[in-house]
């Protein structure tokens, strides 16, 4: 009995952990580049249970059955489905449609974003809004000022001369980490040149949040964790009852 | 469980943010030489979520909502509109008027409702809130005729109609206008990531005379995005009041 009590409170705590990529993706609802996470959930490995046959003999065991202590958080899953594209007629917004990534440059080294609301750096750099700059196939790119323009392969041509923005992907796009500031660093894995994308400018790429989706969460999390929080109290009520009951006349 | 209700309130007041910027543009829907901003977001820190079994994979990160990235200028030309008023000057393209305050700093804007001003029994030229302005030697523009006998042509030039210009108006431009410091009165001072001034070279100064530069906020795209960021700063209130009604109901667990 008091297994199903731990039972409970593992899916209390699972809730608890779920409201909380909930309530990040709401907050981040309009947040370029964005991409929502869900979190998946899985029981505890099954654990046999025996009755015993013959109290006084350890092996005469019998099992009827199996047991889970609950569930616990397996996975965050991020879902890179693509946003929306906004017009914004801003030289310095660009977006990438289809698979690839942005790279920038940041002192721990590359990080990879989806987030193209970028501008113009003292130096006449092309950088994100934290001020790193955004790469290049050669390095960082120069444009000078604000009059360049990018093709939809990535080239970019400015009065300080052409560039082609590295455009990249991943075998394993759930094998990036989210870094904040809107980017992804690459783990245990190099990134590859992206084939199929289309580079906009003048567009930013909105966050992928399915709103509906979230709000139908959230509801279903607080139903999930008051029903777990019955099963405690039930469970306690039938714990009180063994204790102080059995055995009264 | 405080985790969401930080990434909650956090979020909102970033939205919050977003919401007065847009504000400030819808408020400033008419003012002259008006450049819109706009607020963009990007996600928080991401910390790892507590696991006491072994999981799947090792990247179960849970963020802590959204922050502001960082102000971005829309320094696209607005609407230019007739007024009739000969002192009345709109830039056509890019560029801006210098203008000497009253502390001898220079400021420079877009916005071209010029007038004439006497300070010490001389005409100067200068705009509406009484700063001088400028020529392309650096110097103030003293006016010795009439106000409405002002002409000025698409160089700048200040005559009286009839003999040779006494002086051309000067416009600068920048390196990277959108990172210029906004201080208000429609003014913009240098800075680092603007780059100095440039005096824009004489023959492609294109000043528009009797008309005025309107802003260039867009009010349904506006409304749009004030609209977008009024229902993600609903969605985050009701994420509060799940929190909160399971913080209830967490207090309540042997009721």
């Amino acid at each position: 009995m008091i297994r199903g009590l731990y039972t409970s409170a593992s899916g209390m705590i699972t809730q608890k952990q779920r409201m909380d990529v909930v309530t990040n993706n709401l907050a981040n609802a309009t947040t370029p580049g964005f991409k929502q996470d869900s979190l998946i959930s899985s029981a505890y490995s099954q654990i046999p249970v025996a009755i015993m046959e013959n109290p006084s003999s350890v092996n005469s065991s019998n099992i009827i059955g199996a047991h889970s202590y609950g569930i616990h958080i397996d996975e965050v899953v991020t879902s890179f489905e693509s946003g929306n594209f906004e017009k914004t007629d801003l030289k310095t917004d660009l977006a990438i449609s289809g698979d690839g990534f942005f790279v920038t440059q940041t002192p721990e080294g590359n990080e990879y974003t989806k987030s193209g609301t970028f501008a113009v750096s003292e130096e006449g750099l092309l950088v994100t809004q934290s001020g790193y700059p955004v790469l290049g196939e050669n390095g960082p790119i120069n444009v000078g000022g604000k009059d360049f323009s990018i093709d939809e392969m990535g080239n970019v041509s400015s009065q300080n001369g052409n560039y082609k923005l590295s455009v990249v992907t991943f075998e394993e796009l759930n094998g990036l980490r989210k870094q904040g500031n809107n980017s992804y660093v690459a783990f245990n894995q190099e990134p590859i040149q992206a084939q199929n994308y289309q580079v906009k400018q003048g567009f930013i790429e909105t966050s992928n949040v399915d709103l509906v989706k979230q709000m139908v969460d959230m509801i279903e999390i607080q139903r999930s964790f008051e029903i777990n929080q019955r099963m405690v109290k039930i469970q306690d009520e039938r714990l009180g009852k063994a204790v102080n009951d059995i055995g009264r006349i | 469980m405080s985790q969401s209700l930080n990434t909650a309130a956090i979020g909102m007041r970033t939205q919050q943010s977003k919401i007065d910027t847009i504000a400030n543009n819808i408020a400033n829907v008419n003012t002259a030489g008006y450049k819109k901003s706009r607020i963009d977001l990007k996600d928080s820190t991401y910390s790892q979520l507590n696991v006491r079994e072994e999981a799947t994979n090792n990247n179960l990160l849970v963020g802590s909502g959204a922050i502001i990235a960082g102000q971005t200028k829309f320094m696209e030309q607005g609407t230019i509109v007739p007024t009739e008023i000969n002192t009345d000057l709109a830039i056509s393209g890019d560029g801006f008027f210098a203008l000497e305050n009253l502390n001898g700093e220079i400021e420079y804007t877009r916005h071209g409702a010029l007038k004439t001003m006497r300070v010490e029994g001389v005409n100067y030229l200068v705009d509406s809130t009484g700063n001088f302005v400028l020529d392309r030697n650096g110097n103030r523009i003293k006016v010795n005729f009439p106000t409405e006998q002002i002409m000025i042509n698409s160089l700048g030039e200040i005559s009286d109609g009839e003999n040779d210009s006494i002086a051309q108006i000067a416009l600068y431009n920048f390196e990277n206008a959108a990172g210029l410091n906004q201080i208000g009165s429609n003014k913009y001072s240098p800075s680092l990531s603007s780059g100095l001034p440039l005096l824009a070279p004489q023959q492609e100064q294109n000043i528009i005379n009797g008309h005025l530069e309107m802003s260039n906020v867009d009010l349904t795209e506006e409304m749009t995005q004030l609209m977008q960021a009024q229902r993600a700063y609903t969605f985050l209130s009701r994420a509060i009041t799940t929190t909160d009604n399971m913080k209830s109901i967490e207090n309540d667990i042997r009721r």
